[in-house]
């Protein structure tokens, strides 16, 4: 794995968390596809997710218990995995939803500052 | 921050990883499928393809996800394994040497410390086991080092400390116990009820005896049965309550002993009430009680002492004695009243219990431990060789990218994996050796029935060996990283001679001939020491020598009577009578009994008056009362040097004689005539002994003791219905010997219906050949001798494979060399003497230092030798050479094979 790579990892973890676990809240549980889709349709296009990023996000976010997946039938008729936030996962959210609030405004304020 | 759950989480992802994956696919292949369908919705013709593009490989993302499903570095781990476990099936020989020399290591030393554990770190099996001590007395020029208090002593004691929470007292003997027709001899402890609670002990089954049952005048005939003998003896039958036969009384059973309880190491079988006599606590000579006690909460041992010692200045004056000769051994006095200077002397219980066992077991901890030493260096030896072997290995996988730690890892887990094996093969050894111990020598060390490989001793030695493996395993990946890759690849397999590394395998060796030298000094000393116990004059006779115990019991009437002991004139009539008919067997030749069995005789100390005595003696005591039956010296073949030998006449003649050994001779007529003089042993009032002879001196307490001083009197001459003092006592208990011609086997049918004959309800104990006895008397050296010889036959062998291994591999190295010499003209024969030279001087240093720490180190040792000096030159002289040859034969392999390589074929593979 080169350095470049895992650099870019490290620095969307944080943020690919809180974008999914948002996504939830306003969606309502979802499968993994639906969740990549959405981003990307937000961004605009400029969020592509692959599943080798998505999928371990979805894992490591489940394992920590902010996540419960259940199998069900997508209005296709085909399998999917479907992602929904538990109540811990919603705390998470609030708290997560604080955190940035705050730091976009450190970040503002700081870059904004120009004298 | 990653939360224990996730933890949880991905160790189970770990552990069941099939299942998951299929579920992780099927998901995965769900995402590809609705991203194709949305692109098949937007018209896309190759929607496939182009959802795959979009949202990434299946394959790159089954391996992220499975990375944060699992824990990646626990994978790894048994991969490694696995990989560990395949490169050592592919080098068999590594494997089952490297697996052997540390199993063999830790076998040892697992059951070694299984031994130090069981008999010297674990606790007695009594409750606060440190708080007890025990008590003997001392006195100023008795020549004694211990002896027993009087009950006068022990009363005023009991009332007059203030650190003791309870002290009790006790004897030990043995007593005849008749069950299911059969008769036994068993081990007895008769003690008091605060022995009993000063142990803390509780039964298993009944009550223990209460404090008006004992410490009186006639004890009430009861008995605790130890649960060992309740078993075997009883079958467990509830016997609590009824009466059973011990030494011809009917005694009630009160109580039985939890399983293991003891005392004092002595495998205690009854215990039974502990009386005194109407005079005891007055006869102030007479030192019969062993003492226990067991120290206050808070209250130390140094704390009792010093008050002890405020109790002693002050002892006389309390009891309203006036000390003067009379009292001198009997009143505890100060250390300012010189010669008559008397005290109670405390020693926390575990320590007297183990005596000088504890320095055999730490000689025989430290040899394994060098053993190990040996193992570990022998293991880190190997471990280097391959790691030499495998350069190019690592070379090309660090070239193709393989990570420093991660080759630390692969190396590493190889280590471990030996390491688990030998340890699980020593624990398997360990537990062989153990049980091949226990069974061999069973009564060598105190407390060995309590000795088993433990739960705790197996997981220290199963860490000793993996600290073991991940040192020495670290050691040769530490010089791989210092050595540059493409070097090593540059210089292709038959790289120059890594002069450092080559190096520490030299000192390796060098270091493991050093201990094994010491190893074997130390084993040849105990030999040599073994050796001289066996030749050592013993002072008679012991070819052909049978021996057995027997005890007539004391009858009921006599037992009521409140004077000292039993008058019984009877029984010593009945002893003559056993002789006579022994005397009748065929096969015998001449058979007596005598109360002390020479080499296992105790102490038989009475405070003497001595005519014309020459000693300086202030109190004269010699050690052993020696009381005889007729044909005495024939029998035993103990040579009279002046004077005569007991006989027919003086049995029925009314002066009393006695035959003394030349140490009493020597010691109080120095430069008299022995012949004529007298002596009165134990308070006899109007009798005197006469000498008539001087006997050579048996060395009755051992044969690595000094023969004490020591007389002789007849059994038959001295008994009376009415004996006044215990020295006049008619024995209880005699240990019969014959001289025969016919084996033990053939003649013990007949031995055992004699005794019946005489007495049904008296057992015939340890009837065995004197040699046996011999045997037995020297069973901790000899059990230190054999262990130590075969852990040098070990050290030596391991030894020998590390010289073997650092040759041939020199000789691998230099091959190159070796041929180009060779193909110049260098002859076979100098090939072979260079190699051997070479081993010579790894050796040759090896004994140097080994030698040298020896001479230093076996100083230790010099309290468990027997007529040998620790620096005994004829010992390094017969072991250097010995371990010279040993190396040499080591060296020869390897030198062979240089000698003969092919030139023509060396130089063509270049």
């Amino acid at each position: 794995m080169s350095h470049k790579a895992a650099a870019k990892t490290d620095v969307l973890q944080g943020t690919l968390d809180l974008m999914v676990l948002q996504t939830l809240d306003v969606l309502g549980p979802q499968h993994g596809y639906a969740i990549a889709a959405r981003l990307e349709q937000v961004s605009s296009g400029a969020l592509q997710l692959n599943m080798g990023t998505l999928y371990p996000a979805l894992m490591r976010l489940e394992q920590r218990g902010l996540l419960k997946g259940t199998w069900g039938t997508t209005d296709t008729n085909r399998k999917a995995r479907y992602y929904a936030l538990t109540t811990v996962g919603r705390r998470e959210l609030a708290k997560e939803k604080e955190a940035w609030d705050r730091m976009t405004t450190i970040m503002q304020a700081l870059l904004q500052n120009k004298a | 921050m990653r939360t224990i759950r996730e933890w949880i989480d991905r160790l189970l992802g770990t552990l069941g990883f099939r299942r998951r994956d299929f579920d992780l696919e099927s998901e995965l292949r769900a995402h590809l499928e609705l991203a194709a369908e949305d692109a098949r919705r937007r018209g896309d013709s190759d929607a496939v393809r182009r959802a795959r593009l979009h949202v990434g490989g299946l394959t790159q993302a089954m391996d992220a996800a499975r990375d944060q499903r699992g824990l990646p570095w626990l994978d790894d781990l048994a991969r490694d394994v696995r990989h560990g476990l395949r490169g050592l099936r592919r080098s068999p020989v590594f494997a089952s040497v490297a697996i052997l020399t540390l199993s063999l290591g830790i076998g040892a030393n697992t059951a070694i410390f299984s031994i130090v554990n069981g008999v010297l770190l674990r606790p007695l099996a009594y409750p606060s086991p440190a708080q007890l001590v025990y008590l003997d007395t001392g006195s100023r020029g008795d020549g004694l080092s211990s002896f027993p208090a009087s009950v006068a002593e022990y009363l005023e004691f009991q009332q007059f400390n203030r650190s003791f929470a309870e002290v009790g007292a006790f004897r030990t003997g043995e007593t005849n116990l008749a069950a299911a027709g059969r008769a036994v001899r068993v081990r007895s402890a008769i003690v008091d009820a605060h022995l009993l609670r000063t142990l803390g002990v509780q039964p298993a089954l009944g009550r223990l005896f209460t404090n008006d049952e004992t410490g009186v005048l006639t004890p009430p005939p009861l008995a605790l049965l130890s649960y060992e003998v309740w078993r075997s003896t009883f079958g467990e039958q509830p016997i609590v309550g009824r009466s059973i036969d011990v030494g011809g009384r009917r005694v009630q059973v009160v109580g039985i002993m939890p399983p293991g309880m003891d005392l004092m190491d002595t495998h205690t079988e009854i215990w039974l009430p502990l009386g005194f006599t109407a005079e005891e606590p007055r006869a102030r000579n007479n030192h019969t009680l062993s003492l226990i006690g067991r120290l206050r909460e808070g209250i130390t041992i140094d704390a009792a002492r010093s008050e002890l010692k405020a109790l002693t200045e002050t002892w006389a004056a309390r009891i309203s004695i006036t000390p003067g000769p009379d009292h001198a051994g009997h009143v505890f006095l100060p250390a300012s009243t010189g010669r008559f200077a008397h005290s109670l002397r405390m020693t926390p219980l575990a320590d007297q219990i183990l005596g000088r066992a504890s320095q055999s077991i730490w000689v025989l901890q430290a040899a394994v431990g060098l053993l190990l030493l040996i193992a570990c260096a022998n293991l880190a030896n190997l471990l280097l060789a391959r790691a030499e072997t495998r350069q190019h290995e690592f070379a090309v996988l660090t070239a193709l990218g393989a990570g420093r730690g991660r080759l630390v890892r692969k190396v590493m887990t190889e280590s471990v994996i030996i390491a688990a094996g030998g340890g699980a093969l020593g624990v398997v050894f360990a537990r062989l050796a153990v049980a091949a111990l226990v069974r061999s020598f069973p009564s060598s060390l105190p407390r060995i029935s309590e000795v088993a490989v433990d739960p705790g001793v197996m997981t220290t030695s199963i860490l000793v060996a993996v600290v073991c493996g991940l040192l020495f395993g670290l050691a040769p990946v530490v010089r791989t990283r210092t050595n540059a890759t493409t070097e090593t690849l540059a210089s292709s397999r038959r790289g120059s001679a890594g002069t450092t590394r080559y190096r520490l395998r030299r000192a390796l060796v060098t270091l493991e001939t050093a201990l094994a030298v010491i190893v074997i000094i130390g084993a040849g000393l105990l030999l040599r020491t073994v050796h001289n116990l066996k030749t050592v004059d013993a002072g008679f006779d012991r070819s052909r020598l049978m021996t057995f115990s027997i005890t007539l019991p004391v009858s009921e009437k006599n037992l009521r009577t409140a004077r000292i002991g039993v008058p019984d004139k009877e029984r010593t009539i009945t002893y003559q009578r056993l002789i006579d008919q022994l005397r009748g067997l065929p096969g015998v030749v001449a058979a007596t009994a005598m109360t002390g069995l020479p080499l296992e005789s105790p102490l038989t100390s009475y405070q003497s008056e001595i005519s014309n005595n020459t000693s300086e003696e202030p109190i004269p005591a010699f050690n052993f009362y020696q009381r005889v039956m007729s044909g005495y010296f024939d029998t035993m073949g103990i040579p009279i040097v002046q004077g005569r030998g007991f006989e027919p006449a003086d049995e029925a003649s009314d002066g009393w004689v006695t035959v003394v050994n030349e140490a009493l001779a020597n010691k109080y007529w120095k430069g008299l005539n022995p012949i004529g003089q007298r002596l009165r042993p134990g308070g006899l009032k109007d009798r005197w002994f006469t000498v008539i002879g001087v006997a050579k001196d048996v060395k009755q307490s051992g044969v690595d003791q000094r023969s004490g001083t020591e007389a002789y009197v007849l059994a038959n001459q001295i008994a009376t219905d009415t004996p006044t003092t215990w020295v006049a006592l008619s024995p209880t208990t005699l240990n019969v010997v014959m001289r025969t011609t016919l084996p033990l086997a053939t003649l013990a049918p007949a031995i055992t219906r004699a005794v019946r004959s005489i007495d049904t309800s008296v057992p015939v104990a340890r009837l065995r050949e004197m040699d046996e006895v011999f045997t037995e008397s020297i069973q901790r050296p000899r059990l230190l001798a054999h262990l130590l010889s075969a852990f040098s036959a070990l050290a030596l062998a391991l030894a020998a494979i590390g010289v073997y291994g650092v040759l041939a591999y020199m000789v691998a190295e230099r091959r190159r060399e070796i041929g180009v010499r060779m193909a110049l003209g260098a002859g076979r024969a100098r090939v072979l003497r260079e190699v051997v030279a070479e081993g010579f001087r790894l050796t040759a240093a090896g004994i140097v230092a080994g030698s040298a720490s020896a001479l230093f180190l076996n100083q230790l040792l010099a309290s468990l030798l027997f007529g040998v000096r620790p620096s005994d030159a004829a010992t390094f002289a017969t072991a250097i050479p010995g371990i010279a040859l040993v190396a040499l034969i080591a060296c020869l392999l390897p030198a062979w094979r240089a000698s003969r390589l092919d030139p023509n074929a060396v130089l063509r593979a270049e």
